[in-house]
């Protein structure tokens, strides 16, 4: 601004002005018959179309919702003091969108797009994406076949996750369901380096403003925000924009994934996105139904969830895609992905509650958290019993399906008998050794928040685990071992991690893993 | 229960009577009047929507008003809401009595809102102008408001032509808050 001139700024305004269109146009209007609550009834606007943005008098914006005989029901997006009875509501003729671009990125928005990190306007060139777009089609599609690794071990080998996929962590409050979203943008933070980005999006919606402000600070921190969106609509704004903030992070996600980018987006969380949904479904006097959610909250959400894809490889079928925008037709690719982690909360450990049983009907796999594990220290509290992925399986790097391939198996066999062990009698020498390296890896597989370790390390560490090469190591000393031990391997076996990073696995590298791991074994035993 | 629906039936009812006695004029001259009323006297709304006030005295009001003014169709049709508690939906109603009778005589409501008070030439020019971009003949109510600075408002149905200086303002100021802004 310093070096601006009067004389240019008046030539500015003069160019703008110049460009200003004074011919009256021909609107389409309403008016306001009753508002309140975040709603108004509109009589009028006979021509609106369900979804289109209203605007009035006041400058406030309102999305149509609910299209009845004789008036039209709309949601407000902005303060309600504002609009009186009698006002005027004029249709924009369009529908509800959000502008998306690649300067998104480290930056923190409302529903609208709006910026709220008081760090100026987005910077770049943005496209228009619809919040409600048609999920693409059957022929778009391709099966998951990548990994997305969250960089922690009980997920990446027991549940592993693949990019297009809907993963829902559910759990209590304070279990850590967050964090293991945070950490898995945070474990992106490799791909980026790489030149192969995985666009992470934050969804935040009906949070508490400093949480949020936490979160973004913990990415900044690890420098994850350069990748990253952060989409809020906090506890105080009104219903409608919470429930459409995860319409919004889809849009962005959307966007990333068709330009042929792979993109993760988390929804924190959904619940309290149908409890906002509820709000406005009540308000506009839609029918009740269960828990007095609205009927229609199985399809808010699964058409939601859906949108999540990897698309088809070949870009002459992903140019075909369905309902792409025509802002971003020029930029379509093949083989985007958008993957898609929601998070539930649940009441006591209900699972079994209308949105949760929902929610895991409709994704494809579910990470269990549970308070009694958080409790006991078992951190990430994953109960690996009830967790599936239902797709993952098949995006695990050939290596890590091996190591890792009875993991799950072995642990539950060991959940099993540690309850029997409980009552205390004698163990013949099977049952003891299944329950010594069940404890074991379950110490192998805690891990702290904010440090996730990469694939190869994960595969190195396992390997000692599944292969009962730490019984003689304490369980209080696994995680000194562990650390020792990864020590070892990148000092001197840097070309082993490498080859087990690409996947392979071969009785060369088995050996030097075994030798490696007895080498550090010695120091650890009494 | 879908509340839309009580206004346009009841609208409906009284459109079919009132085609029936041939009263459709006569009913129509008190819908306006009461419609405009309404929309100008929040009291009187706040007074048929109030559960405090008793159907009874609901009644004798509404008679002492309007018993010498209306007709006696229009008389019943009141007596028939504050029987059945629909009086909050009077508004809706006459609304919707409206548009009835705008489709079937095909004469559309016009409100003519401008800046200066106009002399009957300038609204014979305004009622062409309906008849060339609406394609029918409109009743245009007019009303004069300092605060548009000059130009005028028409507002056809829910169809609204914006030629006022006010306006056009409001928007130049929003462009130039924009550029500022980014």
């Amino acid at each position: 601004m310093a070096g601006l001139k009067p004389a240019e700024v008046s030539e500015i305004l003069k160019q703008q002005l110049d460009g200003f269109k004074t011919v009256a146009e021909l609107e389409e209007v309403g008016t306001v018959l009753q508002v309140g609550d975040g709603i108004a009834r509109v009589y009028g606007l006979s021509n609106v179309q369900s979804n289109e943005m209203v605007e009035f008098d006041s400058g406030v914006m309102g999305i149509v919702l609910n299209l009845e005989e004789d008036n039209v029901g709309c949601v407000l997006l902005g303060p309600t003091e504002k609009i009186k009875e009698g006002d005027s509501v004029k249709r924009s003729n369009r529908i509800a969108s959000i502008q998306v671009g690649e300067g998104l990125l480290g930056r923190v928005i409302n529903t609208l797009g709006e910026p709220v990190d008081g760090r100026g306007p987005i910077a770049g060139k943005l496209y228009e994406m619809p919040l409600e777009r048609k999920a693409p089609g059957v022929i778009y599609r391709q099966p998951v076949s990548e990994p997305l690794q969250t960089g922690i071990k009980a997920i990446d080998s027991m549940i592993p996750i693949g990019r297009g996929q809907r993963e829902l962590i559910i759990g209590d409050r304070q279990t850590g369901k967050t964090t293991i979203a945070i950490d898995t943008i945070i474990n992106q933070k490799e791909f980026f380096k790489k030149g192969e980005p995985v666009y992470c999006i934050y969804v935040a919606i009906g949070q508490k403003g400093s949480t949020v402000a936490n979160i973004a600070k913990t990415l900044q921190e690890h420098g994850a925000m350069d990748y990253t969106v952060i989409v809020m609509s906090t506890a105080s704004d009104p219903a409608a924009l919470q429930f459409y903030a995860p319409f919004a992070g889809a849009a962005i996600g959307e966007f990333f994934r068709d330009c042929g980018h792979a993109a993760l987006i988390v929804y924190d969380d959904l619940s309290k996105q149908a409890v906002s949904y509820r709000e406005v479904s009540l308000l506009l006097r839609r029918p009740p139904g269960r828990e007095a959610y609205p009927g229609d909250i199985f399809y808010l959400h699964s058409r939601l969830l859906e949108r999540a894809a990897k698309i088809n490889q070949t870009e002459a079928v992903a140019k075909q895609m369905n309902d792409i925008p025509e802002s971003i037709r020029h930029l379509v690719k093949g083989g985007g992905s958008l993957t898609a982690l929601p998070i539930i909360e649940t009441q006591d450990g209900d699972v079994s509650a209308y949105i949760p049983t929902n929610v895991i009907s409709i994704t494809d796999g579910q990470i269990f958290l549970e308070s009694h594990l958080f409790n006991a220290g078992i951190r990430p509290a994953i109960n690996v019993g009830i967790s599936v992925s239902r797709v993952g399986g098949n995006a695990q790097i050939k290596a890590m399906k091996k190591v890792a391939g009875t993991l799950k198996l072995s642990q539950a066999e060991f959940r099993e008998l540690e309850a029997f062990s409980k009552f205390g009698s004698d163990l013949d020498a099977a049952t003891k050794s299944v329950l010594e390296k069940g404890a074991r890896n379950v110490e192998i597989l805690k891990q702290g928040s904010a440090s996730p370790m990469t694939v190869e390390e994960q595969i190195a560490i396992l390997y000692c685990g599944t292969r009962g090469l730490l019984m003689d190591v304490p369980k209080e000393r696994i995680k000194d071992f562990e650390k020792d031990y990864l020590q070892l391997l990148h000092s001197q076996y840097a070309d082993l991690l490498l080859q087990l990073s690409r996947g392979e696995l071969n009785d060369e590298i088995t050996q030097t893993l075994e030798q490696a791991a007895k080498k550090t074994v010695q120091n650890f035993v009494y | 229960m879908n509340e839309s629906q009580i206004s346009v039936r009841y609208a409906k009812a009284l459109f079919a009577a009132a085609v029936e006695r041939k009263l459709l004029e006569a009913v129509k001259k008190d819908i306006d009047l009461l419609l405009q009323l309404l929309q100008s006297q929040p009291r009187l709304k706040e007074l048929l929507a109030s559960p405090v006030v008793k159907t009874s005295e609901k009644k004798s009001f509404l008679d002492k008003i309007f018993k010498d003014r209306f007709n006696e169709l229009t008389m019943d049709f009141l007596h028939l809401l504050l029987k059945k508690n629909r009086e909050i939906y009077l508004l809706e109603m006459c609304l919707n009595y409206q548009g009835l009778y705008g489709k079937l005589t095909g004469i559309k409501y016009a409100h003519l809102i401008t800046a200066v008070q106009l002399d009957e030439g300038q609204l014979k020019h305004f009622n062409e102008l309906i008849q060339v971009h609406f394609g029918s003949k409109a009743e245009v109510t007019t009303k004069f408001d300092e605060n548009l600075l000059g130009g005028f408002i028409l507002r056809v149905e829910d169809r609204q032509l914006d030629a006022s200086v006010s306006t056009q303002l409001k928007k130049m100021r929003r462009e130039l808050v924009n550029i500022i802004k980014n």
